[in-house]
């Protein structure tokens, strides 16, 4: 099997984690065209160099991550865009909503607090986050901590204006 | 509430990734790149072909003023420059190379991409400041030298001198201000969020 097809069937089986990501940072449908293929094309640039050290997925991760925050995005979210006072999509706040709210809590954290709260979500210990990120472990457990604080302070805001 | 529970929830609702068809795999990883690296390497190719066509340029002026010394010591200087500018121009478009793997921890790569971007503006712009109005100078002498007078008499007439200095005083800083300008609008945006982001990594 060539080098190629083995890249193509890996990022079939982890596809979910560009397309997670692209959402989790691009509202702008082009720009997530755009950045589709760029990750696509920057993993296969990269695929050489890949030894097997972690996981494809994690390999994956890591390029796709690096791929969205150096790429020049028409339209980036603005972590400010929604104030603190700000009306929940809907009326109710059921079980179904809320990992709706979760993922408006989570777009507006900065950047970087976003790397590290999807991946803690994800099932990477805070080492692994380390790696990935380039931080010390102990800044990346303080701001974990502090970025899963804000969403729940954040989510609780919410659930209070909710009837 | 369960921050984890809700996450899978989330990623079954809204973040479950669609089918990717291996055609589209197969086309995206054929295509030229549009991050800011390619950018900048298709601006430096740029850079490298005008590079190259002033010095190929320089090479038929060697051959065409060689009975003149004074002609061969211009064409020479200008030949001298352009050539450091091919040599510097190739050397930067191999860094860039480089420094375009994506496969290195968020920080260090956060952090070459600012430094590689910022570097190769500035290169940019101090080479379009010279470039373009040296150009221009040693054309000017060039083609009085040509036309009959010695390179003194060129350049100890004050009509001569009044219209190199409008030309370095005026074309010089167009082209600066347009590189600039050119530079700014491509990437200033751009170099601010990657700042932002690198300093909320330390």
């Amino acid at each position: 099997m060539s080098q190629e097809q083995v890249f193509v069937q890996l990022v079939q089986r982890n596809a979910g984690i560009i397309h997670k990501v692209i959402q989790l940072y691009v509202d702008d449908p082009e720009d997530r065209r755009d950045l589709h293929q760029e990750v696509l094309l920057q993993a296969w640039k990269s695929y050489e160099a890949f030894k097997g050290d972690s996981a494809f997925s994690t390999w994956l991760y890591r390029v796709t991550l690096n791929t969205v925050l150096t790429f020049r995005r028409r339209n980036r979210i603005m972590t400010t865009e929604l104030p603190d006072q700000w009306d929940p999509p809907t009326n109710t706040f059921g079980n179904s909503d809320q990992s709706e709210w979760l993922l408006l809590a989570i777009k507006q954290l900065n950047e970087i607090d976003r790397v590290i709260v999807t991946l803690h979500l994800d099932g990477y210990d805070n080492e692994e986050i380390a790696g990935i990120t380039g931080l010390n472990k102990n800044t990346a457990t303080v701001r974990l901590h502090r970025a899963k604080q804000a969403i729940i302070q954040k989510l609780k805001t919410w659930q209070g204006v909710s009837p | 509430m369960d921050l984890q529970q809700e996450w899978q929830l989330l990623q079954e609702k809204q973040l479950s990734a669609p089918v990717l068809p291996e055609a589209d795999i197969r086309l995206a990883i054929r295509k030229d790149s549009q991050g800011p690296i390619a950018a900048l390497q298709k601006a430096l190719r740029w850079r490298l072909f005008f590079v190259s066509l002033f010095l190929f340029f320089g090479i038929l002026l060697t051959a065409y003023s060689w009975h003149n010394p004074e002609l061969r010591l211009l064409v020479a200087v200008f030949d001298a420059y352009y050539l450091i500018g091919l040599v510097l121009s190739i050397r930067q478009l191999r860094l860039l190379q480089r420094y375009a793997s994506l496969d290195n921890n968020l920080r260090l790569t956060l952090t070459t991409y600012y430094r590689v971007i910022k570097n190769a503006i500035r290169t940019d712009e101090i080479v379009g400041l010279f470039m373009y109005p040296l150009a221009l100078v040693l054309g000017f002498l060039y083609a009085n030298v040509d036309a009959g007078d010695t390179l003194i008499q060129v350049l100890t007439n004050p009509r001569n001198w009044m219209i190199l200095l409008v030309m370095i005083l005026v074309l010089t800083p167009i082209f600066h201000i347009f590189v600039r300008w050119a530079n700014r609008k491509a990437f200033s945006k751009y170099l601010i969020t990657l700042k932002q982001n690198i300093d909320l990594l330390q």
